[in-house]
């Protein structure tokens, strides 16, 4: 296991060429600078505990302690700048149809 | 080759760890759960790119830099990324100038001790070359004399 605290790897725990290869899946993409890739890389880091507190919120809200896709799929559909997620939603579940937009 | 989907999704470990770290230390996190993070961080990837992109070819550039991802951020209403993303950035940079520095340190010193070993060896070449020489000069006698002789 990784016991550097991301301290080799930039200062990151995901990996640049994972990343790199997802945003290289864009077919208009102009070329891509190294330090593009690593402000990605950094945001996407802040973007993963965004949605996984915010989900957590979701989730305090019931009695449940453990965090569920349900919890994930509420989350998205509250926040106005997880939208571009929606088609992730489990749209089956009723919970989620029963959450009122802001 | 085909890229099967899983291919385009971020380590599940990594992401993980990611969340937990985020998260109180009672909170547990499902499988299900994990897997859509990992998978909307996929997406947030290509969302992201795909923002940046437009904003270089706003300003008429092919190449999206830093900066862009940036600004793209915060057109995605992420605006509390932004300042991290700055400061992160600017770090990054600072660390990237200070190994290209070091690199060329390397580099010149491992230059002047080349040098420097290059001047020994020329001292023990040069008595080997006397003594290679001696028997050069033995040869081109012998050839001299061929030659003479073959006239």
């Amino acid at each position: 296991m990784d016991e550097s605290n991301g301290t080799g790897n930039d200062g990151l725990r995901l990996p640049w060429a994972k990343v790199r290869s997802i945003a290289k899946l864009d077919e208009t993409q102009l070329t891509i600078s190294q330090d593009a890739v690593f402000v990605l890389a950094r945001s996407t880091e802040l973007f993963i505990e965004f949605l996984a507190k915010v989900s957590a919120e979701k989730m305090a809200q019931t009695k449940r302690r453990s965090l569920g896709k349900v919890d994930i799929d509420e989350a998205i559909a509250e926040h106005d700048n997880l939208m571009f997620l929606e088609d992730l939603i489990d749209m089956d579940n009723p919970e989620i149809l029963s959450v009122p937009k802001p | 080759m085909a890229e099967r989907p899983e291919d385009l999704n971020l380590p599940t470990a990594v992401v993980n760890r990611i969340v937990r770290e985020a998260l109180p230390t009672q909170v547990k996190v499902s499988k299900e759960a994990n897997a859509a993070i990992a998978k909307a961080a996929s997406v947030f990837v290509l969302y992201a790119t795909s923002c940046s992109n437009n904003v270089s070819a706003k300003a008429n550039r092919k190449t999206i830099t830093g900066g862009d991802v940036i600004a793209a951020i915060q057109e995605m209403e992420f605006d509390k990324f932004v300042h991290p993303l700055e400061i992160a950035l600017s770090q990054w940079k600072g660390q990237q100038n200070r190994k290209k520095e070091d690199a060329k340190r390397k580099k010149e010193k491992a230059a002047a001790s080349l040098g420097s070993a290059s001047e020994d060896k020329r001292t023990t070449d040069d008595k080997e070359n006397e003594e290679d020489d001696d028997e050069d000069n033995d040869d081109d006698d012998e050839e001299a004399q061929d030659n003479a002789n073959m006239e």
